[in-house]
């Protein structure tokens, strides 16, 4: 009964005309992103940024669910129209998408992927309706011992978004939390590495940090690519709705696939690509036709895209709950989170109720208006994709430093996300991921924080932190996440 | 390969250089002293950097071969490569971050847009003054009108 009513209580806020204005920037942008090749949710969130200080909580929490789930959606597009998919997570839809699009049915295979990711996303919105709460309850009971445990088990999600090279995530790692240090001390205030310049003395803002690594960077990338042409190849759209039989043999694999993502998605450190491709072949696998598969297949567009998209609500699971990030997208959610002053954590249910049933309401209505905007636009797609390189970027360059400076009005800000971008650009290049470093500066300074805490309780006593059973269990999935990374891949700087 | 090995040792140089500057810090006893996380992060960084240079540490047999020309490959390489695009961008942003304050919002950002698109490769002035001048003012309206951000002005009006 609780639950219905706090469904209601969201819905009731986010229909009203103002804030569901900002749920349809959200979604409307964040399949813009994903269609885009380039561009992914996690930038999509990054320029999200400097809007969401200026509206409450509850609004921005809204407007990011929209771009987090429009993005994983709009990924599909490229995918199918391009054979480029728009963000990783799309990667399995180019397998049967492209195939029916070169049939001539690319409208039909967005059709599929549209219906196919709004079932996932709200599927997976009544999981994590039914799921946080309860998770967050036993949270409750967690005090810095324990957060400081978890903190080191958030820390180890740096290996899995690592990418090909376990000691260059590392390294990137461990440069976010060189960067996170610098500043004030949280248990004495001794402002660290600060050379007694006041900008430093209270560190590096994170805003333009997040804005140069993931934005700034990503748009020097493209300059290396600017000559060669880009713009999309334009596909006879057709039809777009799949005949009702077919609707309904989808159904018995978009229900399972949804399933699928979600509880991939609630695992840290997995992330939409594995469960679409997982779900890809588990529809192979059961189907009685399953070498359709790769040439055009309704399943195999269907399963990966109502499994990605069934990851952002198992995603937001650990998110809203124990503050831990389940990758790259809900990473940099979470430094999204706490610049917009919400801490997520157990505490967020008791304290802030209203943010949960917005993100539950949210995420619910992002789903439909999926459903609603994808088909509206699917006639749009080929001509965004069309919009040249040097029109877009040097306006999402500009939008990065108005965005920096509007946080504290300082071009200070505009400089450091200037320097974190040529840095977030050297380290792409040399094969050094950037969502490690992301990690690093979100999670550092909260583990020396309740590490801190911990030590002060103790009076010292280092042994605390092994004292209590939640704790011995985080260490222990910590040291199963690493090794499970690991035996994944090699760790050679070259592989 | 040098590569790895040139970053590895850019970041064992950083560790060592922020290690060495935890000595600095005043010697406080509250718990958790102000070296202590430091010095860890510093440690596990020079470690890490230091197994990044011996795995990627050149055989002898994958020695380069020299280069057929008498040119200079790197040399080469950075006139074939993206690095005056790229090197002209990030001076044409450094520039924006360092004028804006004096020049104010509108002619900052509407001459570091129509850089920007020149810099992107795109020539045609009639490309490149409407993406000035209507991206100039869409973030002028988003930021200022709407979201009420006080943006530099121009110190002569």
């Amino acid at each position: 009964m609780d639950m219905v009513h706090s469904v209601v209580q969201g819905f009731a806020f986010v229909l009203a005309p103002a804030h569901f204005l900002f749920l349809v920037i959200g979604v409307g942008g964040g399949i813009l992103v994903g269609a885009l090749p380039g561009l992914t949710g996690s930038v999509g969130i990054i320029l999200l940024l400097p809007f969401l200080f200026h509206v409450d909580p509850s609004t921005a929490m809204v407007m990011l669910c929209g771009m987090f789930c429009g993005a994983i959606y709009g990924g599909s597009v490229s995918a199918i129209l391009i054979s480029t998919p728009g963000t990783p997570s799309a990667a399995a839809t180019v397998l049967d998408g492209y195939p029916l699009a070169q049939k001539g049915e690319a409208g039909r295979a967005i059709g599929v992927a549209t219906i196919a990711s709004a079932s996932g996303g709200i599927i997976s919105t009544f999981c994590l309706m039914f799921i946080a709460p309860q998770l967050a309850h036993f949270a409750l009971r967690f005090g810095p011992v324990e957060y400081f445990a978890l903190m080191v088990f958030g820390l180890t999600v740096i290996a899995s978004v690592s990418g090909k090279s376990l000691i260059k995530g590392l390294i990137a790692g461990l440069f976010g939390l060189m960067v996170a240090i610098v500043g004030l001390d949280p248990v004495t205030g001794y402002a660290r590495y600060s050379f007694d310049i006041p900008n430093l003395m209270t560190g590096f803002p994170l805003l333009p940090v997040l804005i140069g690594l993931f934005a700034i960077s990503q748009v020097f990338v493209q300059l290396e690519t600017v000559h060669k042409a880009g713009g999309g190849d334009t596909r006879v759209i057709g039809n777009l709705l799949p005949t009702f039989r077919e609707l309904l043999r989808l159904f018995r694999v978009i229900v399972p696939s949804s399933f699928l993502g979600t509880f991939i998605g609630v695992i840290p450190g997995t992330g939409g690509a594995i469960a679409s491709f997982l779900a890809y072949n588990e529809a192979k696998r059961f189907s009685k036709h399953p070498e359709t598969f790769g040439t055009g297949a309704l399943e195999g567009i269907a399963a990966p895209e109502a499994a990605n998209n069934g990851t952002t609500g198992g995603a937001m699971v650990p998110l809203l709950t124990l503050g831990i990030p389940g990758d790259v997208v809900t990473a940099v959610m979470l430094g999204a989170l706490l610049l917009i002053g919400v801490r997520p954590g157990p505490l967020l249910f008791q304290q802030n109720p209203e943010v949960i049933n917005a993100v539950y309401a949210g995420l619910l209505s992002a789903n439909v208006l999926i459903l609603l905007l994808g088909f509206l636009s699917v006639r749009l797609f080929p001509m965004i994709l069309r919009v040249p390189a040097a029109i877009l970027f040097p306006l999402i360059l500009a939008l990065c430093f108005i965005g920096s400076f509007s946080l504290s009005n300082s071009s200070y800000d505009m400089l450091v996300a200037l320097v974190f971008g040529i840095i977030g650009y050297a380290l792409r290049k040399r094969g050094f991921p950037a969502a490690p470093v992301v990690l690093g500066v979100i999670l550092g300074p909260i583990a020396e924080d309740v590490l801190g805490r911990a030590l002060i309780i103790s009076r010292g006593d280092w042994t605390t932190l092994v004292q209590s059973p939640i704790a011995i269990f985080f260490y222990v999935i910590s040291v199963l996440s690493v090794a499970y990374s690991v035996r994944r891949k090699p760790g050679s700087p070259s592989d | 390969m040098y590569k790895d090995v040139t970053m590895g040792a850019v970041f064992l140089a950083l560790s060592v250089a922020m290690f060495g500057l935890t000595f600095r810090f005043p010697d406080q006893t509250i718990a958790l002293p102000p070296t202590y996380f430091p010095r860890f992060v510093c440690v596990c960084m020079a470690v890490m950097a230091g197994l990044l240079i011996l795995r990627s540490w050149p055989r002898p047999a994958a020695a380069p071969e020299p280069a057929e020309t008498g040119r200079p490959p790197v040399l080469q390489r950075l006139k074939a490569g993206p690095w005056p695009r790229i090197a002209a961008m990030a001076a044409l942003a450094f520039a924006y971050t360092e004028t804006v304050d004096s020049l104010g919002y509108l002619l900052a950002t509407g001459l570091f847009l129509a850089g920007s698109v020149v810099v992107f490769m795109e020539r045609r002035p009639i490309v490149v003054l409407p993406v000035a001048v209507v991206g100039t003012g869409a973030l002028y309206w988003v930021f200022r009108m709407v979201f009420k951000v006080p943006l530099p002005r121009f110190d002569l009006f």
